[in-house]
């Protein structure tokens, strides 16, 4: 009985330093930021360097916004998200819903092709899409970020879409479609309220890709003005490489919108993911 | 009748209706843009004049006989299997202890997907500092507080140093996300077979040995495949902690795309690698689904 109670206590305990060191290990990043954010530059550079701020100061969180063109970035980085997590939702809530709930002899053709284009990454996609843009003239313009954005997320989103709708009862469909009701009727009249916690979900997450997609926002935005806050931020870095105690101020902000986001969607992203993969 | 008739026809494109949204991105927007590349990688592209000459292989044939392309090649491979298998490593070990009731785990799995929710650029800028040479809490954590070094290193400085940091760096961003997968498949399985195996007299580690691996196995070959094609692709991290520097010492097939594209404007030669990364993904990825099938029958 006594061993039991002896195996139990080390048991707790290596769980117990495994949790902390996995918690140093996730954070130190952001402590490094932290530590450097509440210091004034004057702090950080003299001469010595340590962990704890002998005079903390927000200081730093107030003047990003004069400093940096923060505030501008920040309401490009959400026309941007907004954008392309509304035509994303959208549209893959119509194809999967199509994909899912109607009769259709290219439907897994077409969820095939779907797939089938995450073999296809950003980075080979960026020489012929920065063609089009710019023969277009949509370069440089917000619009265009938001329809590349669409385009790279929105299969994965379909995927996700198509789960949701196929997990709706079919009959209660086909009821609504007896009782008069148009394709379109049924899709906000029926499905959307009983799979609304997968519909969040969707925007959610497409939101979240719009907000820390790089690539495409670095490539195709040269103004200044039109830059989103990752963008932003990294000019900054380059510019002035000195200035640190303001930029990881602004990265801590610019991290926190989309973690509060994530703890919302997190389970359902993994669960809708790890059962696709099941099957 | 009229009316019927009508509403017959909608009944046979409404499908379709409903697919064309999706269909002008997935065509338009990604197929249309893939045979572009193809295209453009086998004409000389001049981005300034917008002159196209077609060169036939030249291209393929400068990267094939570049020596730095066949390095930057081989350390895009070192780059990405050590991420992926870092990655599945360390996940398969934390999802094992997520696993496992502790007290506040609802904080510290919050805490957790913090990498995942940060943006892979902002990650690699939030290292960048940390690893700062003469202003870095590493260094003077390494120095200072746990006498490891003598003096401050500059870890980027140097492709030897920085690789390795770069590999850290990849590794931290894809945990959380393996992590929670492979946990939730971990959680799927039935608990009776777990109830039928501690009667039988198993061991915990026997347990794990002979009921969890096997029934988490596809769920771990599938993510490796999946961090495999996003690792091998990733842009961010490296351009953002190195730019590929100093000189091509970090550079992996991605990075040196980019530099060719859009320092060098050489849009064809950079169309040319954005195809080989392609075909290469393509063929791995056949042959491992291929593999899988095989071993499931």
């Amino acid at each position: 009985m006594r061993s039991k109670q002896a195996k139990r206590t080390i048991t707790a305990t290596v769980v117990g330093i495994a949790v902390i060191a996995l918690l140093l290990y996730i954070l130190f990043p952001f402590l490094v930021a932290l530590n450097t954010a509440l210091k004034t530059k004057a702090e950080i550079y003299s001469g010595e360097v340590y962990w704890i701020p002998r005079m903390p100061t927000l200081r730093n969180f107030i003047d990003i916004w004069s400093q940096i063109d923060f505030a501008r970035y920040l309401l490009n980085s959400v026309i941007v998200c907004v954008g392309t997590s509304t035509l994303a939702t959208i549209s893959a809530a119509m194809a999967a819903y199509s994909l899912a709930n109607m009769k259709f002899r290219f439907n897994k053709v077409y969820l095939n092709l779907v797939i089938l284009t995450q073999m296809f990454s950003p980075i080979v996609l960026i020489i012929p899409l920065y063609r089009m843009l710019v023969n277009i003239k949509m370069s440089n313009n917000l619009f265009g970020l938001i329809l590349l954005n669409t385009a790279v997320v929105l299969p994965f989103t379909i995927w996700l879409a198509y789960g949701f709708f196929k997990s709706f009862p079919q009959d209660i469909l086909e009821a609504g479609l007896i009782d008069g009701c148009s394709g379109l009727n049924a899709l906000f009249r029926l499905i959307m309220p009983i799979i609304r916690p997968g519909l969040v979900t969707l925007v959610i997450y497409t939101f979240a890709f719009a907000w820390n997609e790089f690539l495409f926002a670095y490539t195709i935005i040269t103004k200044s003005r039109l830059k989103v806050v990752a963008v932003g931020i990294f000019d900054f870095v380059r510019m002035y490489n000195a200035d640190w105690n303001y930029i990881t101020a602004a990265l801590l902000v610019a991290v926190v919108p989309i973690f509060v986001l994530f703890l919302v969607i997190e389970k359902n992203v993994v669960h809708g993911l790890a059962e696709g993969i099941g099957k | 009748m009229n009316r019927y008739f009508g509403y017959r026809i909608l009944q046979r494109i409404r499908p379709v209706l409903f697919l064309l949204p999706s269909a002008f991105f997935i065509f338009g927007l990604v197929y249309y843009p893939v045979i572009n590349a193809a295209i453009i990688s086998f004409f000389d592209y001049n981005v300034l004049s917008r002159e196209m000459s077609f060169v036939g292989l030249k291209n393929y044939l400068f990267i094939f006989n570049e020596p730095l392309f066949i390095t930057i090649f081989q350390r895009t491979i070192v780059w990405t299997v050590t991420v992926v298998g870092g990655t599945t490593i360390v996940a398969l070990a934390l999802a094992r202890l997520l696993d496992v009731q502790f007290p506040m785990k609802a904080v510290v799995r919050s805490i957790f997907i913090l990498p995942w929710a940060t943006s892979l650029a902002l990650s690699a800028m939030l290292y960048r500092w940390a690893l700062n040479s003469e202003r870095g809490l590493l260094n003077y954590t390494l120095k200072e507080v746990l006498h490891v070094i003598d003096q401050n290193v500059g870890w980027l400085a140097t492709g030897q140093t920085a690789f390795p940091w770069l590999i850290y760096v990849g590794i931290w961003v894809s945990i959380p996300f393996t992590t929670l997968v492979i946990l939730a498949s971990m959680q799927s399985v039935p608990r009776d077979l777990y109830e039928a195996c501690a009667l039988d007299g198993a061991s915990g580690i026997q347990r794990y040995r002979y009921i969890t691996l096997p029934s988490i196995r596809p769920i771990i070959l599938i993510t490796i495949l999946v961090n495999f094609i996003a690792v091998f692709n990733s842009f961010p991290i490296i351009w953002v902690m190195t730019e590929g520097g100093p000189v091509n010492e970090t550079d992996i097939m991605v990075t040196i795309l980019y530099k060719e594209a859009f320092k060098f404007l050489n849009f064809g030669r950079a169309s040319a690698v954005a195809v080989l990364i392609f075909v290469f993904l393509f063929i791995i990825s056949v042959f491992y689904l291929i593999m899988l099938s095989r071993q499931e029958q």
